[in-house]
């Protein structure tokens, strides 16, 4: 342990590193509230920046991005149901009907609260159990990869609301666009059609641009663009207690689930967020508004579990060298940089390093709470703007936002064509996040279900010998029945 | 044609639509197999193609037996705006690097404003010119994101250029 002398000695409290957690924490708040602008690519970009920084200095830049890009992802959600980064597509489901309402700035307001909530208790379970979880989470093995995704994917069933088949539908062809590119066991190259751009395989975000950007576009110049017109209630930037109360239990939930999720490599803030807002509609689904319809409590567990998910990535990230997503895995880059490795070894070694990330990553979460209050109001203005005048420029910053990603046009084209598709999609009533999760699960729920298929020479039984895989598969099939569980409860002892 | 015969036509185009989809999915995927194992290339992606065709029959007999399935139904005169919109953007992403970022963006804004009901000249060249200067400071002077520039880049790139360092 460090001393409180030590403790504030450490190189974060420094006035440079801190100015270097605002400005991460301002350009990755501004960044990531343009749709298309990921906090990876963010991250990515900003990265070469930091070679001539300290590995301190640069780190403090780089986390104060991830906070404030994976925080304002829930900007456009809100506003233009359009998620600035993919795990910020749980939250449009109830943010985006309450900025339908007129109430945007309580909506911005509620996802700040719990975007910072959420990062700071990632940040307390980083700091306190990481060496625990990170060994539990090293110990798993394929069967228990695949039972996690299915588990994950089972979470459709819930977001697809009446229209199961048809979520259903979306959820498998999200996985099957992923299925696309070099095979990740055999290495064989599948359903390009010979075209060289699809080697590498999708960019989902491109894709989620257009599912959620264009489409949504393109529906609005359908019904008639010169009819909307929401007024937004500018007034509620800061959340009355009142709403505080009613988030704090949800916002605890998702912080908890979202560290624990993010701690797993690969799993990242998409299912962090999916997967707290589902079991918070599980406990508050009779709460009114229902969830879907623009319930603070769907808004407060999706931001704080999408949140909570960075302080868990960095979990087996800097303890065992494993990214936990993908912006984790630059952030490796950035440490290789300054000759520094992560690994278990870097708890001893560069014990000043470690408690600065834990303290710049604190601090970058109360950053992104001042700064996102200060700025709800100025955000929430951008819907306010008359319609007419907003959609052209987002339809541009959707086509140069997918431009940017790789620097290609065919992620241009591929973001048009899933923009045109998925309005078809929404006129026909299909429900476009299931694919989004589809897209996300797809790849570890056929790279670690073929594993061990292959490992149990074609035997599906490994599933159920495995007590972790067949303890979450179990409880992926209650969560499949709960809605039944629940009804047969009520129409028998209520 | 009555709206529900017109919906019905609609519902067999859609789910037929998805089954050929997953037909040749699945089909090119048997390309992917591997003799030795079960579990090769082909498996997954001929797991979820059948997956898709089995839900989009289930889909179909669930429309066709159930009234009023389809909440929207298509509308000519909006449709028509759709395609208009699609088609511009089509040509913007065929023509951007050809023309160049900045003249196209400026057009492809202002056609849209236009299409969206706009008609106040004002809004119709300030507003293009705004996103296109904010546009062009994010992406290609702050992020470097290589947008194709255009033969006339050096002029127009030279005003923004100017236009963007007195701002900053």
């Amino acid at each position: 342990m460090i001393s409180l002398i030590d403790l504030f000695s450490l190189p974060v409290f420094a006035p440079l590193a801190i100015g270097f957690i605002i400005l991460g924490v301002l350009i990755g708040v501004s960044m990531g509230s343009i749709p298309g602008m990921t906090a990876t690519m963010t991250v990515a970009v900003l990265a070469a920046f930091t070679y001539t920084m300290s590995p301190v200095e640069g780190m403090m830049l780089m986390l104060g991005i991830y906070a404030g890009a994976v925080y304002a992802g829930s900007i456009p959600a809100i506003l233009i149901r359009t998620p600035g980064t993919p795990s910020a597509a749980a939250t449009l489901l109830d943010g985006y009907p309450l900025s339908e309402k007129g109430e945007a700035g309580r909506a911005i307001a509620i996802a700040t609260v719990a975007s910072a909530v959420g990062g700071i208790v990632s940040v307390v379970v980083l700091a306190s159990i990481s060496p625990t979880v990170a060994r539990a989470a090293l110990n798993f093995q394929s069967p228990e990869y695949f039972a996690l995704a299915v588990f994950g994917l089972a979470i459709i069933a819930s977001i697809s609301g009446d229209k199961l088949i048809k979520g259903l539908i979306t959820g498998l062809a999200g996985m099957l666009i992923a299925t696309i590119g070099i095979d990740p066991i055999q290495g064989t190259t599948r359903l390009t059609f010979d075209q060289m751009e699809l080697t590498a395989g999708i960019q989902f975000v491109a894709i989620m641009i257009g599912l959620f950007g264009i489409s949504e576009g393109l529906l609005k110049f359908y019904q008639g663009i010169e009819l909307e017109g929401v007024q937004q209630e500018l007034d509620s930037v800061i959340p009355s207690l009142e709403d505080l109360r009613t988030i704090s239990k949800p916002t605890a939930l998702g912080g908890s689930l979202g560290s624990f999720i993010g701690a797993l490599p690969g799993a990242g803030g998409a299912i962090g967020a999916f997967i707290s807002y589902d079991v918070a509609k599980k406990i508050w689904g009779n709460e009114t508004p229902t969830f879907g319809e623009g319930n603070i409590r769907g808004v407060a567990a999706a931001e704080s579990g999408n949140n909570a998910s960075t302080g868990g990535a960095l979990i087996p990230t800097l303890t065992l060298g494993i990214p936990g997503d993908s912006v984790s895995a630059i952030l490796i880059g950035v440490l290789m940089i300054h000759g520094i490795s992560p690994g278990p070894g870097l708890f001893e070694e560069e014990t000043a390093l470690i408690y600065s990330i834990f303290i710049g990553f604190f601090l970058a979460f109360v950053f992104v709470l001042i700064i996102g209050l200060i700025g709800a109001q100025l955000w929430a203005r951008i819907i306010n703007m008359p319609p007419q005048l907003l959609w052209p420029v987002i339809f541009i910053l959707c086509i140069i936002g997918s431009v940017a990603i790789r620097g290609n046009f065919f992620d241009a084209w591929l973001m048009l064509g899933a923009g045109v598709l998925g309005f078809l999609g929404r006129l026909r009533g299909y429900p476009l996040a299931p694919a989004v999760l589809g897209m996300i699960l797809g790849p570890i729920a056929e790279v670690n279900l073929r594993r061990s298929l292959i490992l149990s020479g074609g035997e599906f039984t490994i599933f159920l010998s495995r007590p972790i895989t067949a303890g979450v598969l179990l409880l992926t099939v209650s969560l499949l029945m709960w809605p039944l569980i629940n009804r047969l409860v009520r129409e028998r002892f209520l | 044609m009555t709206a529900k015969h017109q919906s019905r036509l609609v519902s067999i185009i859609e789910h037929s639509s998805l089954i050929i989809v997953s037909v040749i999915i699945f089909l090119r995927s048997q390309r992917y197999a591997i003799p030795t194992t079960s579990f090769g290339p082909d498996f997954f992606p001929r797991l979820l193609a059948g997956g898709i065709a089995l839900l989009a029959v289930l889909s179909l007999s669930k429309e066709l037996t159930t009234e009023g399935s389809n909440e929207i139904n298509f509308d000519a005169k909006s449709t028509k705006i759709v395609i208009v919109v699609t088609s511009i953007t089509i040509l913007y992403l065929l023509l951007l690097p050809e023309i160049g970022f900045i003249p196209m963006s400026i057009a492809y804004v202002g056609l849209l404003l236009y299409i969206g009901g706009v008609r106040k000249y004002i809004h119709v060249i300030l507003i293009p010119l705004i996103t296109t200067l904010v546009l062009y400071m994010i992406f290609i002077d702050f992020l470097r994101v290589p947008l194709p520039e255009g033969p006339i880049s050096d002029i127009v790139n030279g005003v923004f250029t100017m236009i963007s360092w007195g701002i900053a």
